[in-house]
């Protein structure tokens, strides 16, 4: 055998040890459950975004205000960043449209109020005041999509809730 | 004066194939990544994956994913390549050795075109099970990505954005430099026909 062979396969020796030893290590670590080798180990971050209080109603110019509180109980950032929704009446007919009033950001274990702005075709009086004959409140129904924002990417969750709003809500006691 | 002259320094030294050895050393300690995707926008880093033969680092929504065999697999390309060093400074140094040609290595350039050739299937793998088509292996798209949840059909729209980084293409480099160097070794390290 000449130098050159002897060179070339002490190379070779060495290169298959370069990858036999990776090998032996992970049987040694592995053992008999070589498989655990291929499977990804990952815990998900807890995501848990949940309404708090209802905090009231109230009107300001041609516009129904909602406060609801929103509490952060998950381990990331929420950022409420839009909601495109309609207001229907129980026959169905759409009544007005609700999206939020600013875009709201949850720090993990923060409480935040949330409004949501609903926009009639008319006043809020006028909109509510023929539903409300002879009933102490209307039984609604919202749906949409709500738009959040987490770390970066956008989330889109459809949205459908019933929504009551009585006399008193509106401060319409001894209106009608 | 002959190239093969300049370029080995008088027969005495292989400079393409030292070059070449010490570019790839470079990248081999600095274990930075040669592939980078991440997900998200604002500030906000939904994906995060780094690549590179040395190196795997993956994280979602914050969170480091795991894949034990990853490790083994990085360890076997790290010591693979450091043979390839060694080997490959040895030979330059010892050129006017006949024997010395085969401890030229070729390596770098074999695992700089396998690595292209990995991301690109593990980015086949990926999109095949996530149900997307939109994960770049060079540039910016939306991934979309809907799931149930409970009664309703969430969507996800994460913004991607992959690329290749200097250190790939220092890899490449290296790798291409060798080619040349081990045409270099065998002409220094020929016989003389005189």
């Amino acid at each position: 055998m000449n130098k050159t062979s002897i060179v070339k396969t002490t190379i070779l020796l060495l290169s298959l040890a370069t990858i036999l030893l990776p090998i032996a290590l992970a049987f040694n670590q592995y053992g008999q459950n070589i498989h655990k080798l291929f499977i990804p180990s990952y815990e998900p971050p807890k995501i848990d975004l949940s309404p708090g209080r209802f905090l009231g109603f109230r009107i300001e110019d041609r516009d129904l205000y909602a406060d609801l509180e929103f509490i952060n109980k998950g381990e990331v950032k929420v950022v409420f960043e839009s909601l495109n929704a309609m207001v229907y009446t129980t026959k169905g007919s759409s009544l007005a449209s609700v999206s939020l009033s600013r875009r709201v950001s949850l720090e993990p274990g923060a409480v935040e109020n949330v409004t949501f702005k609903l926009t009639f075709n008319t006043t809020v009086e006028d909109a509510l005041v023929p539903l409300l004959v002879d009933e102490s409140g209307v039984e609604l129904e919202v749906n949409g999509t709500l738009t959040l924002s987490i770390l970066g990417s956008k989330v889109i969750v459809p949205v459908s809730f019933p929504l009551t709003i009585s006399r008193f809500d509106l401060g319409l006691a001894g209106y009608i | 004066m002959s190239l093969v002259n300049v370029l080995s320094l008088n027969r005495r030294v292989n400079t393409l194939g030292v070059a070449s050895s010490l570019l790839l050393l470079y990248v081999l300690l600095s274990d930075k990544p040669w592939w980078i995707l991440t997900g998200g926008s604002s500030g906000g880093r939904t994906i995060l994956v780094e690549l590179s033969p040395f190196t795997f680092t993956m994280e979602i929504l914050g969170k480091s994913l795991t894949i034990p065999i990853a490790f083994y697999v990085n360890l076997a390309a790290k010591l693979s390549i450091l043979l390839a060093i060694v080997t490959t400074i040895l030979g330059s140094i010892l050129v006017s050795k006949l024997w010395s040609k085969p401890m030229i290595s070729v390596k770098g350039l074999i695992l700089s075109v396998l690595f292209i050739v990995g991301v690109f299937a593990l980015l086949q793998i990926a999109q095949l099970s996530v149900g997307s088509s939109n994960i770049p292996i060079l540039g910016e798209s939306i991934m979309k990505y809907a799931f149930k949840s409970g009664e309703v059909e969430v969507v996800v729209e994460i913004p991607l954005k992959s690329e290749i980084t200097m250190h790939y293409w220092i890899a490449l480099i290296a790798g291409v430099t060798s080619i040349p160097a081990k045409i270099l070794q065998g002409k220094i390290a020929a016989p003389s026909k005189r």
